[in-house]
């Protein structure tokens, strides 16, 4: 944005300018500093300017340095300080990156750019260093309002030296905040009203991928959890502040968490892997939100020395194949409900069209509008636990003119929608069905298929402390109450397990866990016709157990 | 409205708990571990041993290993790619690492393809030496407290 500098007066006295007391305006933000009937009478200089960050284009070769791209720091707070550090003004940058303040002239002042998104009134999002007490990460520069100049552009700069990160990596920052203002200027879009409670982004150069003390650097993984995003920073190894995919993803947990509701039960995933349903739902979700809020079908995870090399997933192709799990001989397809790129895949392919391009076979581009209303509204507050089954759902609910089309799309990830409600597929002739339904009183022992209640590790391991998150680590059962009351839930260890150290899960990731062997139970009170579900896990290998929820007459 | 009604009617006759969760980006499905690290002082080195265990079957695994701040690796092998990897498998890797300050890290990254063909990587940073951690931070701004004392890191920006 060029500026149009104001002429000094001539006919202002330089002893009169002298006199003047600052005085300052600021666009979008708050005003700051005194006025005088003097102040009045002279007119300000515009300090204006941009803020843009270094970026660089990914590829499965990593992040290319050679190629840097400038681009706008947008929707962050910008401060006018004095030599005292206090500050004068404060104002927003647009879309373009642009700010601007009025001020006298003869001043020295700082131009100070925090690492917050701020909107309606309030900061949502900042970018700080969990390594060093949670400190705000912030640029500035340095300047005199003086004569004709009063323009003021400010450039965070990547730090990249060659071969290494030699100097501060001032982008880092504001990289993320650019994809977190991407996504929520797609949530603006469908709900111009949605409000973003405070999310703290924590990022350092020693956030490295080792598990231990998170104020060390020791993070692990980037990762969201409770309204905060852990990010690597680990140049030369694994760095994520420019895997703007990465960010995106994370920021998707965010949304889930925040406006629907994640029954998730954390921990390591990929995209091969036979997931808890409601981890897949998560997982694929999460990607293809990124996908749709920076409107490329790329997911890329760089890594590697110099960040010399890419994971690319494109969320717009078949991930999967038609693949089983070929060490585990007549199994079920990779793709399925229990799948995040399944997940990711179909949840791209109904959006699509409308702003990407579809494939050819994909009749629905239904946008973001409605996967947003889906997730906010049924899907946020189904008895079911949050699957693709409760998304589908909902979709169809509210475009039944679609319902063909988005059934037809799920059967080429080999989900089928068409005979299923919100909880699942009863019809699944695949696996057993993922839900067994229960009826009051009645001690289960068997599932939809006849076969012994057991939990299983055929595609995933559990150990005395985690009890699994993948396909059949946790079992699911429904029950549907004619008359309401407090009614008891328990689950007890059978068969060639007698010992079993059994959990038991309800929605919202709500868990009843005694922590040693033996019987799990808990009470609950459900209301007339509504349905109870809840699953089972166990931190021993692959548990026999029966259920059963019967009426009490004790006090819920 | 329904599910918050029951959450608000559990009864806790067992440990209840809503734990936050941690939502991780996607990585391959093997887990990274080494053994505790020893001192020789005769070479003035340290020894130690990582372990990469699959969490699932896998076509292939390769594993590349570096000194990784102030760490040099001077013994045992740099890369290993192992085929026709079953659930649960463990393999091994010895090595020799020179420290340049009392404490480093070893990089691992490993590299995995299954049976569809899809590929998946995951990092890690293992400690060598001491626990002091901040030998091995890097070198940038520090916080600074302003007027009102919050806590800043400031960085220069570039001007134009």
């Amino acid at each position: 944005m060029r500026i149009l500098y104001l002429a000094l007066s001539k006919s202002l006295s330089r002893a009169l300018l002298v006199a003047l007391s600052l005085s300052l305006t600021a666009c979008g933000g708050g005003g700051g500093g005194g006025s005088s009937d003097a102040a009045e009478f002279l007119p300000q200089l515009t300090l204006s300017g941009t803020v843009s960050y270094t970026d660089f284009p990914l590829s499965s070769r990593g992040i290319d340095y050679n190629a840097p791209l400038n681009r706008p720091v947008r929707g962050v707070v910008v401060e006018l300080r004095n030599t005292q550090d206090n500050v004068l003004a404060s104002s927003v940058t647009d879309d373009a990156g642009s700010y601007r303040f009025n001020v006298d002239r003869d001043t020295d002042v700082r131009v100070l750019v925090r690492a917050e998104l701020h909107a309606a009134g309030s900061v949502n999002t900042r970018v700080v260093d969990n390594t060093r007490e949670k400190s705000l990460y912030a640029i500035f520069a340095d300047t005199r309002i003086a004569g004709v100049s009063a323009e003021l552009n400010l450039v965070a700069a990547s730090g990249w030296g060659g071969s290494a990160y030699t100097a501060d990596r001032a982008a880092a920052p504001f990289s993320i905040l650019d994809t977190i203002y991407q996504g929520q200027e797609l949530l603006r879009s469908v709900d111009p009203s949605v409000s973003f409670p405070l999310l703290t982004v924590n990022w350092s150069p020693d956030n490295l991928p080792n598990d231990g003390d998170l104020a060390a650097g020791e993070i692990g993984t980037s990762f969201y959890s409770a309204s905060e995003l852990y990010i690597l920073g680990a140049g030369g190894l694994d760095t994520d502040e420019y895997d703007d995919g990465v960010i995106g993803h994370e920021w998707g947990h965010y949304v889930e968490d925040t406006f629907s509701r994640s029954d998730s039960v954390g921990g390591p995933h990929g995209g091969g892997d036979l997931l808890h349903p409601s981890l897949a739902y998560s997982e694929g979700l999460a990607t293809a939100f990124s996908s749709i809020v920076r409107n490329d079908p790329l997911y890329i995870d760089t890594f590697s020395v110099r960040q010399s090399r890419g994971s690319v997933t494109n969320v717009d192709s078949d991930n999967n194949g038609d693949f089983s799990r070929s060490s585990l001989g007549d199994r079920p397809l990779l793709d399925g409900y229990y799948s995040e790129n399944s997940v990711m895949e179909l949840v791209f392919d109904l959006y699509d069209g409308a702003t990407a391009n579809p494939e050819s076979g994909d009749e629905v581009a239904l946008g973001f509008g409605p996967i947003y209303e889906a997730i906010t509204g049924g899907v946020k507050n189904s008895s079911a636990f949050s699957s693709i089954f409760t998304l589908l759902h909902y979709l169809k609910e509210a475009s039944p003119e679609d319902a063909a089309a988005i059934d037809e799309l799920a059967a080429a990830e080999n989900i089928s929608a068409a005979f299923a409600d919100e909880f699942h597929d009863p019809l699944d002739v695949q696996l057993t069905p993922m839900y067994t339904d229960l009826s009051v009183g009645v001690r289960a022992e068997v599932d939809a298929r006849g076969q012994s209640l057991q939990t299983s590790t055929d595609y995933g391991p559990v150990d005395g402390t985690d009890d699994g998150n993948k396909l059949l680590n946790h079992r699911f059962f429904k029950v549907e109450v004619e008359q309401g009351g407090c009614f008891s839930v328990v689950a007890t260890p059978a068969g060639a397990t007698p010992n079993a150290d059994l959990a038991i899960y309800f929605i919202n990731r709500l868990y009843v866990d005694r922590f040693v062997a033996g019987e799990e139970s808990t009470r609950i009170r459900i209301d007339s016709g509504e349905v109870l579900a809840f699953a089972v896990s166990a931190f021993t290998d692959a548990a026999f157990f029966s259920v059963l929820v019967d009426f009490t007459t004790d006090q819920c | 409205m329904y599910k918050f009604l029951v959450y608000a009617a559990i009864c806790c006759v067992a440990a209840c708990s809503q734990a936050p969760k941690v939502m991780a980006k996607k990585g391959a499905p093997v887990q990274i571990s080494n053994a505790s690290p020893t001192f020789d002082s005769s070479s003035n080195t340290w020894r130690t041993v990582v372990h990469v265990q699959a969490r699932t079957a896998l076509e292939t695994v390769r594993v590349e290993l570096s000194g990784y701040r102030n760490a040099t690796l001077v013994g045992g092998d740099r890369s290993m790619q192992i085929t026709d990897v079953a659930s649960g498998e463990i393999h091994d890797v010895p090595l020799v690492i020179e420290l340049g300050e009392v404490s480093g890290y070893v990089s691992v990254i490993v590299m995995t393809t299954d049976y569809s063909g899809a590929t998946r990587q995951r990092t890690a940073a293992l400690r060598i030496g001491s626990d002091e951690q901040g030998s091995v931070r890097s070198e940038l701004a520090k916080p600074s407290s302003g007027t009102n004392g919050e806590s800043l890191i400031l960085m220069p920006a570039q001007t134009n």
